[in-house]
């Protein structure tokens, strides 16, 4: 039983490794886009290409994995950035730029309504420049088999949980930052990382228990079997 | 997945296209903008009971022991403070607090005033009875220009919860309005309380929240 557990575990683990395997080094490149905002609020001008390049990336494939649009996601990119300028005489000294970006970011991608019309992740959103070291057919059908599952099984967790497990898995935000980022406190993020956590896992050993059950989920809108909700909001 | 070059040429140019003035320190303009709140807030203390007929300023208020007075001043004045504190960005952040602490903020006010002066009820005999339609009056009066000094310190920018956000702030400035009603107002039975002194204050907390929608918003640039 304790090894079964384990192995669900590891393949947890490897699936949330398979999303976020460009995650760069995030708290340094926070601190250095911090840097980068202080010296342009200050007036340096050239200190918003420093800050465009620590935050772009990221925030493109926030919006990319938020939107599955190229157009849409660089269209959110632009007008936060556009949004960090404007405020630019405004910018508190010392403050976090992270946080605050990736809080407009999602705001815009809200207000566009993207979120209700996800799409399956098309193959032609790989990046061109992408290094081609092709796996065995083998390799690569098991590995898009795994990312498909593990963005299913995202799919079927509440909006609040992916949210939050997202920003802090994926994106790399502090339990703090995420916090500011989504307007809660930090127990509460803690508390949805933590269950859209279990919930993954969870998943995982009931596909490992029933393999066919991976043919029968199809709607990603429907909550999966045991979990609770009251009027549509999960608890 | 990188973005495109083309992307960071077309962000570079058009911020080139819009210049913004580099960080300003913005504290001495909110300091004189509480300053002058709080010299219109006694204006319209001093002013606005002629309207009604009555006696502006403290005067009013004379029928009440002193003592009592400034306890219920003391705890007003804590009560706007503590608000203030809780619903203003004071912290390094572009971002205003979480939203559970901003609600607590817009809900508590009202009640928390309201619990205060009927506190005070039976603590000393009211000198006369309204029905609070004036304290209600005054208070609506008065609020603007807090309301005003406090939007303008909260840097007006909240991309997650305007609307919150502005009920906060409303609910703050109706804190403050409290403060100057109270010295003006020596009553603290229920009816005249609860007409008079909270449902003014839940008025400036909706007007606040449809306030902050259109001013916190984010607005496509």
């Amino acid at each position: 039983m304790r090894n079964a557990c384990n192995e669900v575990s590891v393949q947890v683990v490897a699936q949330v490794a398979l999303l976020s395997d460009d995650r760069s080094d995030v708290d340094a490149g926070a601190s250095r886009a911090d840097g980068a905002m202080d010296r342009y609020a200050c007036g340096d001008e050239a200190a918003f290409v420093d800050l465009y390049d620590e935050l772009a990336p990221r925030l493109h494939r926030f919006a990319l994995r938020w939107t599955r649009s190229r157009s849409a996601a660089e269209d959110a990119v632009q007008q936060t950035f556009l949004q960090i300028h404007a405020a630019r005489h405004r910018f508190v000294r010392g403050g976090a730029v992270t946080p605050w970006a990736y809080a407009i970011i999602r705001r815009l991608l809200l207000d566009l309504g993207r979120r209700g019309a996800r799409e399956e992740l098309r193959h032609d959103l790989r990046d061109a420049e992408e290094p081609t070291t092709a796996p065995s057919p083998d390799e690569a059908l098991h590995r898009r088999r795994v990312e498909a599952e593990a963005q299913r099984d995202l799919a079927f967790l509440p909006p609040a949980w992916r949210e939050a497990f997202e920003l802090v898995k994926f994106e790399g935000l502090s339990v703090a930052e995420t916090a500011e980022v989504l307007g809660i406190t930090r127990g509460m993020v803690k508390i949805r990382t933590f269950r859209a956590t279990a919930a993954l896992r969870k998943a995982m050993a009931r596909r490992l228990r029933d393999p066919s059950e991976r043919m029968t989920r199809s709607d990603p809108g429907a909550p999966p079997p045991g979990e609770t909700r009251e009027k549509g909001v999960p608890t | 997945m990188m973005p495109p070059e083309s992307l960071k040429l077309r962000v570079l140019e058009t911020i080139r296209q819009r210049p913004v003035p580099r960080r300003t320190d913005r504290l001495p303009t909110t300091i004189g903008l509480a300053v002058l709140a709080a010299v219109a807030m006694s204006a319209v203390l001093q002013w606005a009971p002629r309207l009604f007929g009555e006696v502006g300023g403290v005067a009013h208020a004379a029928g009440r022991p002193a003592a009592c007075g400034a306890w219920i001043l003391a705890g007003t004045v804590a009560l706007a403070l503590s608000s203030t504190w809780l619903a203003l960005p004071f912290r390094r952040s572009m971002l205003s607090p979480p939203r559970g602490v901003l609600l607590g903020v817009a809900i508590g006010v009202p009640l928390l005033v309201g619990a205060w002066l009927v506190l005070w009820h039976g603590a000393y005999a009211d000198p006369f009875t309204r029905s609070g339609w004036r304290c209600f009056a005054i208070t609506i009066l008065t609020a603007p220009w807090p309301f005003a000094a406090l939007a303008y310190a909260s840097r007006r920018a909240e991309p997650r919860h305007p609307g919150t956000a502005g009920a906060a702030l409303g609910a703050v400035a109706g804190a403050w309005t409290a403060v100057m009603v109270e010295l003006w107002c020596p009553l603290a039975v229920h009816d005249h309380v609860l007409i008079g002194h909270v449902l003014p204050l839940v008025v400036l907390t909706l007007a606040g929240a449809a306030l902050g929608v259109r001013m916190f918003r984010l607005r496509r640039l």
